[in-house]
């Protein structure tokens, strides 16, 4: 059963010469127990993405149509008050930056009480020993709690978001781009500690990157994001072994690998287009080598091909009578 | 030193001293702390050749790039240029070769002055070094053929750009282009795609091997990423805490690494084939600050799973183990 449904999400930044459509129109679900990637280059929409699911965009964005769905209840409604007794609790985040995202003058040990006192009617001590173990869970001596953000490394900080967004055992975890900025041991280190973090908790996830390697050692199904649309989706096995979208194979050819032999890449010419004024047609349309003139005009609609959805006029596009497949509930039902 | 050598390091030192309080000082007769940033530090760099510096945060890469081009002084060794020890001549006189060392740094938006458009930044260099003797003709054309060379084109959309107005990618082709017009023997170019898209990533990796294949120029590409290293770079030299541990042919180091620090680096990196298995990480813990547990022994000894009394009692030296391929290490491996 799905935990989280988004559908049809639209989020925009209002701005003096008109809507930035950072957000538009994108529907997908993720299962229990799974864990959703997202990637796309920066200012596609993914960590907005991100935000809008735990509701921390503040104006000028706006979630101007759609449905998030976490466990049922469409939080896109609810009020400041509710979302307060669901975030943190229910829902958690790990920023990417952890020494913007921590408090730099409370310490560590305070920065996770604060979650648990918020949400349990706990004493500070009880709250504290909590705390404790969160560190040592996160692999962090526990006795660590008096300490500042400042005394640890960039991969403790990280460690230690890791710690207070699992201090009240959510349900669910959006981690967007937790490895960004680290070294690669300390990378491989805290991937570790979010799979095993994950099986210990029963954590439903969505792991928000640029870096596909990253996505591939810890994903089960990828969204690949464009300007602000789900260009294509499916299993993760099956989106690096056979992309469909002209997008999604170049971003795959422009990855440099260390096995195999060294091969010639290729980089995508030009650059994303502006979400203010989007292309009419396919937003990729100026950079793709296979664009037609059908791309100009008509946006692609997402169908379903081979397990993939995508959406590109390369595949057949339905007709006007044949139904439109989306990636909401219908397709979860046989 | 062989006549192809463009740039000859030897036994290059730079130390920062770490400041104690005031009663520290007072009442303790240790002698003060250093912080070996480079550590005895020796390579030759050929003509046409890009050698890449490979190493985590803090392991002394950048300060070495920094220390090569004498933007902070070195405290021992030296730094030949040809056949000139650039370490040894004054302020005045090595300002003459600066044109032929030059550097391109990781933030392209902090390192093109936003005030300024493309045309006036490449103008700005060429009246520092006087390069078009004067000529506003002969500048503009120089101009011209520059963006056009760091591909730009059509050059008269960029001319009177301004910073801000540039993608990350184009941005970074300025600061190449900044650095092309000075015709350089050798560029260093400090993570010049770390805060790149990676859709663009490849493409000022390709700009840079073209700069090498057309004009000769010599790279020294410092970067935490093994992969780029591997895709642009004829040699790798890996770094930890300010030494070099293993330098060699890139193929080499790559699939055939002997030094315990190259092997985990490389069973770090994450591999973007999802149905590869996790390789398990051999070494524990993470970088340390200072270095006081190492001063006489490897610098790798407390995370090694190798060491023994040995590597505690004395600095391992180079040792050749193939075609200009060189290992620290008293416990070579296979």
């Amino acid at each position: 059963m799905a935990l989280l449904e988004v559908e049809n999400l639209n989020l925009h930044f209002l701005t003096r010469r008109g809507p930035a459509k950072a957000v538009d129109g994108i529907s997908f679900m993720i299962e229990k127990n799974e864990t959703f990637g997202l990637i796309g280059e920066s200012g596609c929409g993914k960590t907005t993405t991100a935000l809008a699911i735990i509701r921390l965009i503040k104006p000028p964005g706006r979630i101007v149509a759609g449905s998030i769905r976490f466990d049922e209840t469409d939080i896109v409604n609810l009020s400041d008050e509710q979302m307060r007794l669901l975030r943190g609790k229910e829902i958690a985040i790990v920023r990417q930056e952890a020494q913007n995202a921590l408090n730099p003058v409370m310490t560590i040990g305070r920065q996770i009480t604060e979650v648990i006192r918020q949400h349990e009617a706990v004493s500070k001590e009880t709250a504290l020993a909590r705390a404790r173990n969160q560190l040592n869970l996160v692999g962090i001596n526990g006795d660590r709690v008096k300490a500042y953000p400042h005394e640890f490394s960039g991969g403790m900080k990280q460690r230690a978001m890791v710690a207070i967004a699992t201090a009240c055992n959510p349900r669910f975890l959006i981690l967007d781009e937790p490895t960004t900025g680290l070294d690669v041991i300390v990378q491989r280190q805290l991937l570790a500690l979010i799979n095993n973090l994950k099986r210990k908790l029963n954590l439903t996830s969505i792991l928000i990157s640029h870096d596909l390697s990253v996505i591939a050692e810890t994903c089960d199904k990828v969204a690949v994001m464009y300007a602000g649309k789900i260009i294509e989706q499916a299993e993760t096995v099956l989106l690096y072994q056979n992309p469909i979208h002209p997008y999604s194979r170049a971003l795959i050819g422009a990855f440099p690998t260390l096995k195999g032999a060294k091969k010639k890449l290729s980089s995508i010419p030009g650059a994303p287009p502006r979400l203010i004024d989007p292309p009419r047609g396919c937003r990729f349309e100026p950079r793709c080598e296979h664009a037609m003139e059908i791309c100009k005009t008509v946006e692609p609609k997402i169908i379903k091909e081979n397990s993939h959805l995508v959406a590109c006029h390369l595949v057949k596009q339905p007709g006007p009578k044949d139904p439109v497949c989306s990636i909401g509930k219908r397709q979860s039902s046989p | 030193m062989s006549s192809t050598d463009i740039l000859s390091v030897k036994n290059l030192n730079k130390y920062f001293p770490v400041r104690k309080s005031v009663m520290a000082s007072l009442f303790s007769h240790r002698k003060s702390a250093v912080v070996r940033a480079v550590d005895d530090v020796s390579f030759t760099l050929k003509q046409r050749e890009i050698l890449g510096f490979v190493g985590e945060s803090g392991c002394g890469k950048s300060t070495l790039s920094r220390t090569i081009l004498r933007l902070t002084e070195p405290t021992g060794g030296s730094v030949s240029y040809k056949d000139t020890d650039v370490t040894a001549l004054g302020k005045k006189a090595f300002n003459r070769y600066r044109p032929k060392m030059q550097m391109i740094f990781q933030d392209p938006y902090g390192s093109l002055n936003p005030r300024r458009t493309v045309a006036d930044t490449l103008r700005q260099t060429i009246k520092i070094h006087n390069l078009a003797g004067g000529s506003k003709l002969k500048e503009a054309s120089l101009i011209r053929r520059t963006l056009e060379e760091v591909e730009l084109k059509p050059y008269d959309q960029f001319w009177d750009k301004y910073p801000a107005l540039l993608s990350g990618g184009q941005l970074q082709r300025v600061s190449i282009g900044r650095v092309l017009v000075l015709q350089p023997s050798f560029v260093i170019a400090d993570e010049p795609i770390s805060m790149l898209d990676v859709s663009v990533r490849i493409g000022i990796l390709d700009l840079m091997l073209r700069m090498r294949d057309k004009y000769g120029i010599s790279f020294i590409y410092i970067t935490h990423d093994l992969v780029t290293a591997r895709y642009i770079c004829d040699r790798i030299a890996i770094m930890y805490l300010g030494r070099i541990v293993e330098i060699g042919p890139t193929e080499a180091v790559v699939h055939h690494p002997r030094h315990p620090y190259t092997q985990a680096l490389i069973a770090a990196v994450p591999d973007p084939d999802p149905t590869a298995e996790l390789a398990d990480l051999p070494i524990k813990g993470y970088v340390p600050v200072t270095a006081d547990e190492i001063q006489h022994g490897c610098n790798f000894f407390p995370r090694c799973p190798y060491g023994d009394r040995a590597c505690r009692a004395s600095k391992p030296q180079p040792d050749r183990i193939g075609d200009r391929h060189f290992v620290s290490c008293f416990k070579i491996r296979d």
